[in-house]
């Protein structure tokens, strides 16, 4: 069934319908949700979140645009709403895992320097202004394609170009902060 | 510590770690057990608008039900209660009160 015909189908009252159109993107949204979230169980709820939102809009969808560039929107609006919510949280959560007590054990040490390491990445991440993070995310963690981050955002292909090598660089510095490199 | 020049690729491994979990195999499930909840309170949630208007509407019916039944009462004429008493037969507590009768 076609992607439009499917959606009229949702519309006329086809409730079993949705879950197709769920199977077909769940993984997309997962993954974009992950990029912001770090995390299986937020980015679940999330998931869950946006489709239930999805569902009560549906009548809203007017196919200016593709309905995977409104659903990636949903994600991202979704996602930071949580982020914004969750703040002050997460950042005593990261603070305790990094303050967790060192062990001796070589093998030990290497887990945690692993686990800095990704926890000091997540928070250069999250610590990217909103716009870059975006186009970052949506690029890196959904390998969109720089058109389709640019309908999703509502700017041009070339704004899209500079916010991502702008969030790498900015990431490079932020990493390099953390771990005081030369 | 990792070397300067692995940075990037640090980044590149932690995306391809996290791009590669896996969402829990039940979750349309779970997204369609979701809508149905939702669904079925939203049939059953009474409108914010409805719910003001009949605690409004239950205010005023009970102030006009205390009005109208408190003017409903009517006090009657009746004679004051008198108390007629003969004291001709009650003892005199004077008498043991003397000093002189102790």
């Amino acid at each position: 069934m076609h992607e439009s015909e499917l959606i009229q189908s949702i519309l006329d009252g086809n409730q079993q319908d949705f879950k197709l159109l769920i199977k077909k993107y769940e993984t997309n949204v997962f993954r974009a949700a992950i990029g912001f979230l770090h995390n299986k169980q937020d980015a679940e709820e999330i998931t869950q979140d946006v489709f239930v939102k999805v569902y009560q809009s549906l009548s809203s969808f007017k196919g200016k645009a593709a309905f995977s560039t409104w659903l990636y929107r949903i994600t991202v609006n979704t996602s930071l709403n949580y982020l914004r919510k969750k703040k002050r949280r997460g950042f005593w959560i990261g603070l305790s895992d990094l303050l967790q007590i060192p062990s001796k054990d070589k093998q030990t040490e290497t887990i945690i320097t692993e686990r800095s390491e990704k926890i000091i990445i997540q928070h250069a991440i999250d610590k990217l202004p909103e716009k870059q993070r975006l186009a970052f995310v949506l690029s890196r963690y959904e390998e969109l394609p720089q058109r389709q981050v640019a309908e999703i955002m509502k700017i041009t292909e070339g704004a899209v170009e500079q916010l991502i090598l702008r969030a790498k660089s900015n990431l490079k510095k932020k990493f390099e902060k953390e771990l005081e490199w030369p | 510590m990792t070397s300067k020049k692995d940075i990037h690729q640090l980044i590149e491994d932690l995306i391809q770690k996290e791009r590669n979990t896996e969402a829990n195999p039940f979750l349309s499930t779970r997204i369609m057990a979701a809508i149905e909840k939702k669904n079925f309170s939203e049939v059953k949630q009474v409108s914010p608008v409805w719910k003001t208007a009949v605690v409004a509407f239950s205010l005023v019916a009970a102030v006009f039900s205390g009005v109208a039944a408190g003017s409903l009462y009517q006090t009657k004429n009746t004679t004051p209660d008198v108390v007629v008493m003969n004291d001709d037969r009650m003892e005199n507590f004077v008498f043991y009160n003397e000093i002189g009768n102790e």
